[in-house]
């Protein structure tokens, strides 16, 4: 009981949606102590902020461009294997077969609505995709620069462990924020347990820039991710649940950060977000921390 | 639909009596009855784009001929595919694909039929703008769900329910030429369709938006990956490859025949076999049978032939090579294979079958070869005598025939089969025939499936899956492992629980999901029209029923006399629909997903009146005294009856008599429930029957104490304060119960120690009126309450009483024990002296008998009692007792109240760090269920023994970690009296004695003797250790009278003997 709560053994449950215990609208938040920087605020960190100039990567199942709640993408790729077994990453339409990227960008979108958004499409079966397309068009945006890129997937495969390790700390030196959603079950899976990426998991409270630091890691913030309102391919929304929905609100409000203060490193971009976070920022309540 | 009797096919009318249409020669279906059966079916729109333009632009001769051939495109490619046109509206045509017989392909067979006639369009319109200088455009909307078909002899179909509107207004929505489907259509496609998603539609008639689907093209279906290893299948895989491997040996062909039910893996264990290193290099042909279309008999051997590399060409030239008899073999073949028309001497089955024979002989000695047949319970006769001609008589061959077919609809196969080895062992010694029977997976099996099958891509999107989405307060985990416990072992059944093949999340309604249904309805409709009235009755009935249950719900039916249903019983047991279970006549569903499906496609008219005759039935027998193992029973039929009967026919003159007889069984069996201590299932008995309940009924006083009750002892706080506003809402015009409902607010403020939501003027200071039992017993509980949390032990003890006064005036039992066993529980901190307090516990214990939840509290209180008396084994005994019953009933709080009681008898016995480590544990887990006040003063005793048994360091770090939650008495007491004797160790000698000071003259405000005595005890040490020993010597005595005046001997020893021992120089 004396440890603090990342000192703990590690939870037998991911933080999850609220099934997995995650910070939820019936339970208050855990207690912990903070030190705390005083300039920064959620007012200081994205008040007034847009998006405008920053550029977010959608890496998932690609993304449709036509949808108005996404509007128009930047650039729009996809990972193809060839006959050799080598992947490759050729334009293609902003067309999404699975509905998953295009919630994502939707939410990207909501939150931050004049950041560019492109997409790459691994997810090549539907909801799944192979480990090999995943590292191709992952390493792709790295190489592109993108600000942000939201990866709302994960695999268990262990064996893939070790490249995805090697990539998200390249992401991390080439200051590409990489906003990871943990895996919706108790199992061991990446990226989203490395701590070079801002691993999310879902709270179910309604408010999209409300969001959680969570002070029993591995995942580092809960983000709205229950009955989210997401874009549906083709037009019009449905409510979805799940990680994958949580990952992108927090790189919506990366996109907004950076807009304002572009020249943040990734370790600083995180400690703004535990600054800002809305069980962090509210002990502060000073002058500048005025209601958004 | 009335009037003359028209063929399916080419809607020409029929003779009466015909069998087969005179025009084209498609049987004519007659139903045997008029049924009113919920069914799955699948309905298909068509219409044409601009048909206005065409009337006017063509001759009306020139229509007819091509409306002609547009209409009998649709028929052909509809009826091949065993859907049924049920007419022509305008230009639109309407089908039905499973209207008389569930097939689990229906939805993809529309599908295919809808893309057969688009394409078909493409070679009508070159002929028609060239001809006439116009086109056809059609646009398509298909859509699957329940509907009532309504089949008068002869006349068709009459489809009625939603899913018609649901087809139509999808065609009117559909763009040119393209084919809308519903989303229930959509997953169960999923695996031969590829579809995109449309934005979701608004129709005409509909409150919510619809998910609907494009059709882009079909899949090949061949073209199946197995992602996942096969599992629980090592014999069954084992036993075929040796068997292979023995044909080859031998060169004598052999015949493995594969049964089980649907979905239970036959084709994936063929796959598996096909795919293993032993069988690579063998040439793999196949034929699959069909419940449908047309050429049945011989259509498998044709794809077998086929399946050829080189096809018809390479069948000839082995044929050609190998054979003596050639060209007859030859001919034979192509008229089995409709390649060629029969000339004048016609060909015999026997002649078929030989060719055939000689052809699977001649590859056969070319390299080794394996002729799989899929799904033999559709095969004609014919067909099953030609494959056991074939593995008779191949001499000199390597050759394997694999067979599957499904066991519940397999009679003839499995006959087939068993002959099939007797004929083929007397003929030949060497050839062998073995049939492999696939069980379900046991429940170990099935989890490693599901996990496997809840992770199949290497990497995955991490949206929820729709099995979580059920319900969504579930943690993934577990929604898995209910698909684990429903998938009846069935490997398909487990993948379409879990799958969600397209929509995230969105709430999977209740109940079977359709993909499954679809399955198992296809073996519904095929089953004796006697068998399926059976299950029917045996489903509304529940998971286990009885002969006689079945019997008693047959009255309505008259063929079903007692040995009709007796032998359709033992027939269903034989095909393992049902087995043995339990009683001398009781079966079980063998596969619950069956029985949940019968149950949901029965008409609820019919359940509704079979649910009441069953809770009548068991009314009855409950009257024959066996009320306790019928518990629940009659309440949950008349609660179905009533929700049918309300849905079917709101305006039913039966329905209120109805709706309170259900509103009172269920509410009786709550409170069964509730005495048991079952908790959850009392909380939704009474929830359900409070629904039901009418407004203003003066039961809604009770329901509120007792559900909120209910709620208290599971520790959900919100809803049992949800369960007073609910009982006063519907109550509330009744100022006796606005008054209980008062008193019932504060007493969970209390008992949470969460105050709000109570409005600050709600002190009951105004007493209820003199009469109103109930309340005055409830506000004297809370009086009780107030009193022990204030440490007031002897007037709570006295408030329980005057409770227990107004319980008995009650004759209200539940309360009656409630409240007895909380005096007796009192008696342990009060100044009751020990002896009083025994003797309660054993009249309780004689009163309560058998009851072994309310048992708990009162053997804990004994024990604690026998402990301070000094009988330290008897009351470790208790504890021991209490644990036990705890432990079986899965009672989480009288297990940790027997943690701290045991704390207490260690402490008693001088193993400190034993009873500190009981009491941490007890801290934990009410910190666990919410009670964080308890939890806290159990914190406070550990850390107290800690100390005892010389941890000052472990005890400071417990003091430290202490919840930020006001402390009860008896522990601010025990803290100061602990943290004095910490001061005085650390020899802060003024801080010792102001704590010490502190500490006494909070003793004014308890009268519980035992802790009194206890922290007098610890003033007199600190007094001692600070060198005060007069004081000391005087905080000594009042301890010992404490223990003296309750009776506790054991600590009144330890005092005693500390006073015996000479210190400083008195």
């Amino acid at each position: 009981m004396s440890d603090p709560p990342w000192r703990r053994p590690t939870a037998a449950w991911t933080p999850g949606v609220p099934a997995f215990g995650a910070t939820t609208s019936t339970r208050a938040p855990e207690e912990f102590r903070a030190s705390l920087v005083d300039d920064v605020s959620p007012e200081w960190s994205w008040g007034g902020a847009t998006g405008a100039g920053v550029r977010v990567c959608v890496v998932d199942s690609g993304v449709d461009g036509g949808h108005p709640l996404v509007g128009r993408l930047d650039r729009s790729v996809t990972v193809v294997e060839g006959s050799d077994g080598t992947m490759t990453v050729v334009d293609c339409p902003a067309a999404d077969l699975a509905g998953h990227g295009t919630a994502c960008a939707g939410v990207i979108r909501s939150v931050a609505p004049e950041a560019s958004v492109s997409s790459v499409r691994v997810l090549t079966d539907g909801k799944t995709g192979s480990g090999a397309a995943l590292i191709a068009g992952l390493s792709w945006a790295i190489d592109e620069g993108f600000d942000v890129i939201n990866l709302s997937l994960a695999t268990t495969q262990s064996k893939l462990s070790a490249a995805l390790h090697d990539l998200v700390d390249r992401a991390y030196f080439r200051r590409s924020a990489l906003v990871v959603s943990a895996h919706n079950r108790p199992v061991n899976s990446y990226p989203w347990s490395f701590s070079s990426v801002i691993s999310v998991a879902s709270h179910d409270e309604a408010d999209p820039l409300t969001y959680y630091y969570n002070p029993a890691p591995p995942v580092e913030f809960h983000a709205r991710g229950v009955r989210v309102p997401v874009a549906w391919p083709g037009g019009g929304t449905i409510r979805s649940t799940g990680n994958s929905f949580a990952a992108p609100h927090i790189a919506g409000i990366c996109a907004l950060v950076l807009s304002k203060h572009p020249w943040l490193t990734p370790f600083q971009l995180k400690t703004v977000l535990f600054l800002s976070a809305s069980n962090v920022a509210g002990r502060i309540g000073g002058a500048h921390d005025a209601p958004l | 639909m009335s009037g003359p009797v028209r063929c399916p096919g080419c809607q020409s009318p029929a003779a009466e009596a015909a069998r087969f249409c005179s025009e084209c020669g498609t049987p004519l279906t007659r139903p045997e009855r008029v049924s009113d059966s919920r069914k799955i079916v699948t309905v298909l729109f068509i219409d044409l784009v601009g048909s206005t333009e065409l009337a006017e632009t063509l001759d009306p001769e020139a229509l007819r001929l091509t409306m002609d051939r547009y209409y009998s495109a649709c028929t052909a490619a509809i009826t091949e595919r065993g859907g049924v046109v049920e007419k022509f509206i305008g230009d639109a045509v309407m089908a039905v694909f499973g209207a008389f017989v569930s097939n689990r392909d229906d939805a993809f067979r529309a599908v295919q039929a809808a893309c057969v006639i688009r394409d078909a369009l493409v070679g009508l319109n070159v002929d028609l703008e060239r001809g006439f200088g116009v086109r056809l455009d059609i646009h398509t909307g298909i859509a699957t769900g329940e509907a009532v078909v309504v089949a008068a002899p002869g006349a068709g179909a009459r489809v009625v329910g939603d899913v018609v509107h649901t087809a139509a207004r999808l065609q009117s929505n559909a763009e040119m030429h393209q084919i809308l489907v519903s989303d229930a259509t959509a997953r169960l496609v999923a695996g031969g369709v590829r579809m995109e998603a449309v934005a979701p539609l608004r129709l005409k008639g509909k409150r919510e938006l619809v998910t609907a689907w494009r059709v882009v093209e079909l899949l090949d279906g061949t073209l199946q990956d197995d992602l996942l290893p096969l599992i629980g299948r090592d014999a069954e895989l084992g036993r075929l490859l040796a068997t292979y491997a023995r044909a080859r040996q031998d060169r004598r062909c052999a015949l493995v025949t594969v049964l089980g039910s649907v979905g239970i893996g036959k084709s994936r264990l063929v796959r598996e076999f096909l795919a293993a290193p032993a069988a690579a290099g063998a040439a793999v042909l196949r034929g699959t049978c069909q419940a449908y279309g047309v050429g049945l008999t011989y259509r498998p051997v044709a794809e077998v032939v086929r399946s050829l590399p080189g096809g018809w060409a390479e069948a000839v030239s082995v044929l050609e090579a190998g054979h003596p008899d050639a060209r007859q073999a030859i001919r034979a073949l192509s008229v089995a294979l409709e390649l060629h028309e029969e000339d004048g001497c016609s060909v015999g089955v026997a002649e078929i079958a030989w060719a055939f024979r000689c052809l699977v002989e001649a590859l056969g000695r070319r390299g080794p070869l394996i002729v799989v047949f899929e799904d033999l319970h559709w095969a004609e006769p014919t067909l099953l005598s030609l494959i056991g001609e074939v593995v008779g008589g191949t001499a000199d061959s390597e050759v394997l025939v694999v067979c599957t077919a499904r066991s519940e609809t397999a009679g003839p196969v499995t006959a087939w089969a068993g002959e099939l080895a007797a004929s083929v062992t007397s003929q030949s010694v060497t050839s062998q025939s073995v049939v492999l029977e696939l069980d379900p997976l046991t429940t170990a099996q099935s989890r490693v499936l599901v996990a496997l099958l809840a992770e199949q891509g290497e990497v995955t999107a991490q949206s929820a899956p729709a099995a979580t989405a059920v319900r969504s307060a579930d943690r993934t985990d577990e929604a898995l492992e209910r698909i684990v416990q429903e998938c009846d072992g069935n490997p398909l059944f487990a993948e379409l629980l879990l799958e969600s093949p397209f929509g995230d999340g969105d709430v999977r309604a209740e109940g079977v999901p359709t993909t499954v249904r679809v399955l198992l309805a296809a073996w519904l409709d095929r089953l004796p029209a006697t068998d399926r009235e059976v299950l029917e009755r045996a489903a509304c009935v529940g998971g286990t029923f009885t002969l006689g249950d079945v019997r008693a719900l047959a009255a309505d039916s008259p063929s079903l006399t007692d040995s009709v249903l007796e032998d359709s019983v033992h027939r269903l047991d034989h095909s393992r629909a049902v087995h043995r279970s339990g009683a001398a006549d009781g079966y079980r569903f063998t596969r619950m997903l069956a029985r949940d499906t019968l149950y949901e496609m029965t008409s609820k008219a019919r359940r509704a009146t079979w649910h009441t005759l069953l809770a009548d039935r068991a009314g009855e027998r409950a009257g024959d005294s066996c009320a306790d193992l019928l518990d629940g029973e009659p309440a949950h039929h008349l609660e179905s009856a009533c929700r049918l009967l309300n849905e079917v026919h709101p305006g039913d003159p039966r329905l209120p008599a109805l709706t309170a007889r259900a509103a009172r069984a269920l509410v009786a069996t709550g409170y069964r429930a509730l005495h048991r201590r079952d908790l959850p299932a009392a909380v939704s008995l009474l929830e359900r029957g409070r629904a039901l309940v009418p407004a203003g009924d003066q039961e809604h006083r009770t329901l509120a104490i007792r559900i909120s009750d209910a709620y208290a002892g599971l520790g959900r706080w919100d809803r049992a304060r949800q369960a007073v506003d609910e009982g006063e809402r519907r109550n509330g015009g009744d100022p006796w119960t606005r008054r209980t409902c008062a008193i019932l607010r504060q007493a969970l403020a209390l008992r949470s120690g969460d105050r709000s939501g109570l409005p600050d003027n709600a002190a009951p200071d105004v007493g209820p009126e003199p009469r109103d039992d109930l309340s005055w017993c409830r506000l004297h509980q809370l009086t009780a309450f107030r009193g022990f949390a204030d440490g007031r032990i002897g007037a709570a003890e006295s408030a329980m009483r005057e409770a227990l006064v107004r319980a008995r005036r009650l004759g209200d039992t539940y309360e009656e024990d409630r409240v007895l066993a909380s005096v007796c529980e009192l008696t342990q901190w009060s100044p009751t002296p020990l002896g009083e307090g025994i003797a309660l516990c054993d009249e309780l214990t004689a009163r309560f008998g058998t009851d072994r939840s309310l048992l708990i509290p009162i053997l804990l209180t004994r024990a604690r009692l026998l402990a301070l008396g000094g009988r330290l084994d008897d009351a470790r005994e208790g504890v021991r007792q209490a644990r036990g019953y705890a432990d079986d009933l899965q009672l989480t709080l009288g297990s940790v109240a027997a943690e701290q009681v045991a704390g207490l008898v260690e402490s008693l016995a001088g193993a400190h760090a034993r009873a500190a480590l009981h009491y941490a544990t007890a801290a934990a887990r009410l910190g666990g269920l919410g009670q964080l006040t308890t939890a806290a003063t159990l914190a406070v005793y550990a850390a107290r023994e800690q100390f005892h048994s010389g941890d000052t360091a472990a005890c400071t770090a417990s003091l430290g970690a202490l919840a930020a939650v006001p402390l009860e008495r008896r522990a601010q007491l025990v803290l100061l009296a602990l943290r004095a004797r910490l001061s005085a160790e650390r020899a802060a000698e003024d801080e010792a004695v102001a704590t010490v000071e502190e500490a006494v003259a909070m003793l004014a405000h308890t009268d519980d003797p035992c802790l009194t005595g206890d922290v007098w005890f610890e003033v007199a040490q600190v007094l001692e250790i600070v060198g005060r020993p007069e004081a000391a010597r005087r905080a000594a005595l009042s301890a010992l009278t404490n223990f003296t005046a309750k009776g506790a001997g054991l600590p009144a020893a330890g005092v005693r003997s500390w006073l015996a021992v000479p210190r400083g120089r008195a």
